[in-house]
């Protein structure tokens, strides 16, 4: 047998594999050609994606020329005969004790004034509603819309007279010189008090009413002490001043309005 | 034991009787630029492709299917290898990598297609002549023989291949196409009978 005309077809023929050659050779390859698709280049392939970032760059600016001519003005309540929530005024906000609004100061402030229809519109119109109107926002929580500058500086006023009386030591006699000038203060404070109440009440502003009618039974304590209160009167009325919290209350009200007048 | 580890989709695959796997080769050949060139989309390099290695894809699934279905598989293989190509890593396996397409390509028509086989067969048996009926069963007895001798005779026997030739298209060894020739060749003696003859 002879390896090497098996291996590489050199040397003398082995009669037997060439016979099996021959014999073979009918299922031997016939060429034919290959019909390939189409495969995209490197080049064609550039050119497929700079045309695709054409395009989508012409989409984006159509759409952002769109949305320019979409935006309508804000769309308020009293364009919109449909309201679901009345429409909250200064005047007639909060009814109940402004002293409870402390507790609730945490919790989301409700927005004032012009309020958005609650039919469906589209949501882009309704952030544009929301970014014109956060002033009202503030007002509200502030108490911008309920007190007036004169009545934030009489808050702040009895503000302090109280949280001064709230300091008073009774560990010794000074209170009593403390407390007399207090009480003097206080009478002066009270006065005020009596008026911008009366005043609020005309006005019907029942938040203003409210809170400076939780101010004024402090102020009468504190006014009619004794001249030489016992330990004990001022004691009580330190308990009161602490137990209604109202010093907090009064700084929440008076001070976004002081600082904004500033 | 041999080894033969393929890009892609392919499996890997560890056999017996699989032929051992050329060393990698580390610098370019002809046939590696012609890929590279095919791979940027040259039309005419995987044309000329085609043209070299139609022949070793065509005795590789001689050597696993019936005679009438080889032409159809074979330009399955090469749209395979056309649509895969940029998934080959290394250039200079690719005759490795197209022989285990069609492999794959045959055991897939196996599976595909178990109860028709007999039947084409059977049909291009009759349209031969007597004395195409004696390749018939030369060809039916290598089919017969291990996966690594028969692909190889194959090549050797029906595509007019050398060994040479053999080793640098499927990317097998040379020292693994001699052997596996002069084993298979043995066998085929036996199973023809021509053992006493030689």
């Amino acid at each position: 047998m002879n390896d090497d005309y098996l291996w590489d077809g050199t040397g003398e023929p082995d009669p037997e594999v060439e016979r099996l050659e021959q014999m073979l050779s009918t299922y031997k390859y016939q060429p034919k050609k290959l019909d390939l698709p189409a495969r995209p280049t490197v080049w064609f392939s550039s050119r497929l994606a700079a045309a695709a970032a054409l395009l989508l760059m012409a989409i984006t600016g159509l759409l952002v020329y769109l949305n320019k001519g979409e935006q309508t003005p804000p769309i308020v309540a009293k364009d919109n005969p449909v309201v679901e929530q009345p429409v909250k005024e200064p005047d007639t906000a909060p009814q109940g004790n402004p002293a409870n609004a402390v507790k609730d100061q945490d919790a989301k402030p409700e927005p004032t004034g012009q309020r958005v229809a609650k039919t469906y519109r589209p949501r882009r119109a309704e952030k544009i509603v929301e970014r014109v109107e956060p002033h009202d926002v503030d007002e509200t929580v502030g108490g911008l819309a309920y007190f007036d500058l004169e009545t934030a500086k009489h808050l702040e006023r009895a503000q302090m007279l109280l949280r001064s009386f709230k300091n008073v030591s009774l560990e010794s006699d000074d209170y009593v010189a403390e407390a007399s000038y207090e009480k003097q203060l206080s009478r002066s404070i009270l006065r005020k008090n009596v008026l911008l109440r009366r005043n609020a009440e005309a006005k019907g502003n029942l938040p203003a009413e409210e809170l400076l009618g939780s101010l004024e039974p402090l102020l009468l304590d504190i006014a009619n002490l004794p001249e030489k209160p016992s330990q004990e009167d001022v004691r009580t009325v330190k308990e009161r001043i602490q137990k209604t919290e109202i010093i907090t209350t009064l700084q929440v009200y008076s001070a976004p309005i002081m600082a904004r007048n500033d | 034991m041999s080894e033969i580890e393929m890009t892609g989709e392919l499996f890997l695959l560890v056999r017996q009787n699989q032929p051992a796997v050329a060393p990698p080769v580390t610098e370019f050949n002809a046939d590696a630029l012609l890929v590279e060139a095919a791979r940027h989309g040259d039309q005419e390099a995987f044309a000329r492709l085609y043209k070299l290695y139609a022949p070793m894809v065509h005795g590789v699934l001689l050597a696993r299917v019936p005679w009438a279905e080889v032409d159809d598989l074979v330009q399955d293989v090469f749209l395979t290898v056309h649509r895969r190509l940029e998934t080959l890593r290394n250039s200079n396996a690719f005759g490795g990598w197209v022989a285990m397409i069609a492999r794959n390509r045959a055991m897939d028509f196996h599976r595909r297609s178990r109860k028709t086989e007999e039947l084409h067969e059977e049909f291009a048996e009759q349209t031969r002549s007597e004395a195409n009926a004696d390749a018939a069963r030369v060809l039916s007895v290598l089919r017969e023989l291990p996966e690594a001798y028969r692909e190889t005779l194959v090549l050797r026997l029906v595509e007019g291949m050398t060994g040479p030739e053999i080793a640098e298209r499927t990317g097998l060894t040379p020292a693994s196409v001699r052997v596996n020739l002069h084993r298979g060749m043995k066998l085929l003696r036996e199973k023809l009978g021509l053992e006493a003859a030689s």
